[in-house]
């Protein structure tokens, strides 16, 4: 399956995907959520969806705007594990 | 019964953005050229009014560039720029007050192909979720009021592109239901195959490979319109409200009436507009004697062109009225098309000029059309005419305010 992208991936792609220019740093923020990051349902939707498509993230995987990026690394890493 | 009043105009068109607009229409230059929106372009329409060298960056926020498609990038800069005119802060209104209404023709056409070709390309795990929102008429509308917190009336027309004109009529109506102040306009970005191919089956649309000669309405070379994309919004008030916060009232929204006649009996158009240009006139207390100029349809198919000439022959008899379509410069920007005449109006009441019709020479019809350069003129009066390609007439009277 896909390769686990690294927190700097990551951050290009929510900023690809939402237009919202985050940091690997505020990814690592254990308290920052997507929603304080100014990302809505539509464009964590088109995140998840993209790193299901090009990642081979389980599609099962799902996340709302209260969740933190740190949440989703870590949903990542173990997705790449098993 | 409250006066309704332009105060703030914004404008992205071929012609030119912001400040830049006026003094080329008023000049008469001419922004058509080749479609290089999409390639290869192998289809029969070479000829269109590019906004060029308007890209989000700078004028959209990236969160919202993402996920709209161009024609609401057009509409929120054009509303930056109409606030900014205005001098107006929208958390001055008073909550509830201050509403929004767009007219919409194409949709997010250009957004919506590119998910569509993901759609069939690759599958519906490959379409983002914005499409969803960015396709969607009412998308610039719902924008527009997110991005300014306008919480009163919001709606978007999809009227064919007379409803260009009719958004003024809303403006008007709901500022005389007690909103304070509306943005009001419309704006296009119609330039993709997808889009393209619908407007082909209009069968109006100019097949004429040179920017010169493309668009010439009201001659014996008329064989279509050349399309446009870009657009107008217009911040329009109570006119107390405008006063009590020391904003010039530019243009009062006098009068407007709208009739329906048929898709493709263009010559039925000659009463219809005729008809609502008589209600227009008749809601603005105003005598056809008084109208100074009148923009002009101008559609360029020589049954639509005709039905106009009839028209405004019927409600002027042999009086010459000054006539113009600024839009044989830059094309014909569908929904966005009228609203950009309203603020073509608006800026030709202020400079006292009537714009010309850029490249028409040898009119066919008896009418007095400004051609050439701009004609000087005190407009205290004028009538902007606009229908849409599926049988929509309607007419705007706009009105040099009173100065006490």
């Amino acid at each position: 399956m896909g390769t686990t992208p690294s927190p700097a991936e990551l951050a290009g792609l929510i900023s690809r995907c939402t237009g919202v220019a985050v940091t690997d740093r505020q990814l690592a923020d254990p308290t920052t959520t997507f929603s304080d990051l100014g990302i809505d349902s539509l464009g964590l939707m088109g995140v998840l969806a993209e790193l299901k498509r090009s990642h081979g993230v389980h599609r099962d995987v799902e996340m709302n705007t209260e969740h933190t990026p740190r949440e989703l690394l870590a949903v990542l890493g173990q997705e790449v594990a098993r | 019964m409250s006066t309704a009043v332009v105060t703030g105009v914004g404008v992205i068109a071929p012609s030119g953005i912001g400040a830049d607009f006026w003094p080329a229409v008023r000049d008469g230059r001419r922004a058509l050229g080749r479609l290089g929106r999409y390639q290869p372009n192998p289809y029969p329409v070479v000829v269109a009014g590019e906004v060029t060298g308007f890209e989000p960056e700078g004028r959209v926020d990236p969160r919202i560039a993402v996920q709209t498609d161009r024609f609401t990038h057009f509409a929120l800069a054009a509303t930056d720029l109409a606030l900014h005119d205005a001098a107006l802060d929208p958390a001055a209104v008073p909550d509830y007050r201050f509403g929004v209404v767009t007219a919409s023709y194409s949709g997010g056409v250009e957004f919506g192909q590119r998910e569509i070709q993901a759609l069939w390309r690759s599958g519906p795990e490959h379409v983002g979720p914005y499409q969803s929102i960015a396709w969607f008429y009412a998308a610039s509308s719902g924008q527009l009021s997110i991005k300014h917190g306008l919480r009163g009336p919001s709606t978007v027309l999809v009227a064919d592109e007379a409803g260009g004109l009719d958004v003024f009529a809303t403006a008007r109506d709901e500022l005389a239901r007690g909103a304070r102040a509306m943005l009001a306009g419309g704006a296009e970005a119609p330039f993709c195959p997808y889009s393209m191919c619908g407007q082909l089956g209009i069968g109006l649309l100019s097949a004429g490979e040179d920017p010169d000669t493309a668009y010439l309405p009201y001659t014996a070379e008329a064989a279509g319109f050349a399309p446009g994309e870009g657009g107008a919004v217009l911040v329009v008030e109570d006119a107390d409200a405008a006063a009590a916060r020391g904003a010039p009232a530019r243009a009062v929204v006098a009068g407007h009436g709208a009739t329906f006649t048929g898709i493709g009996r263009f010559p039925d158009s000659a009463e219809g507009l005729a008809r609502a240009a008589r209600q227009a006139l008749a809601d603005a207390g105003c005598r056809p004697e008084e109208v100074d100029v009148v923009f002009l349809d101008a559609i360029a198919d020589p049954r639509a062109d005709q039905a106009e000439a009839q028209a405004l022959r019927s409600l002027f008899g042999d009086r010459a009225v000054p006539v113009t379509a600024p839009k044989t410069g830059y094309g014909r920007c569908y929904a966005g098309a009228a609203p950009l005449d309203v603020a073509t109006a608006v800026l030709a009441i202020e400079h006292g000029a009537v714009p010309p019709t850029p490249g028409v020479t040898g009119c066919r019809f008896d009418l007095d059309l400004v051609t050439g350069a701009a004609r000087p003129l005190d407009v205290r009066t004028a009538l902007v005419l606009a229908r849409g390609l599926h049988g929509s007439n309607s007419a705007l009277v706009l009105r040099r305010p009173e100065t006490s």
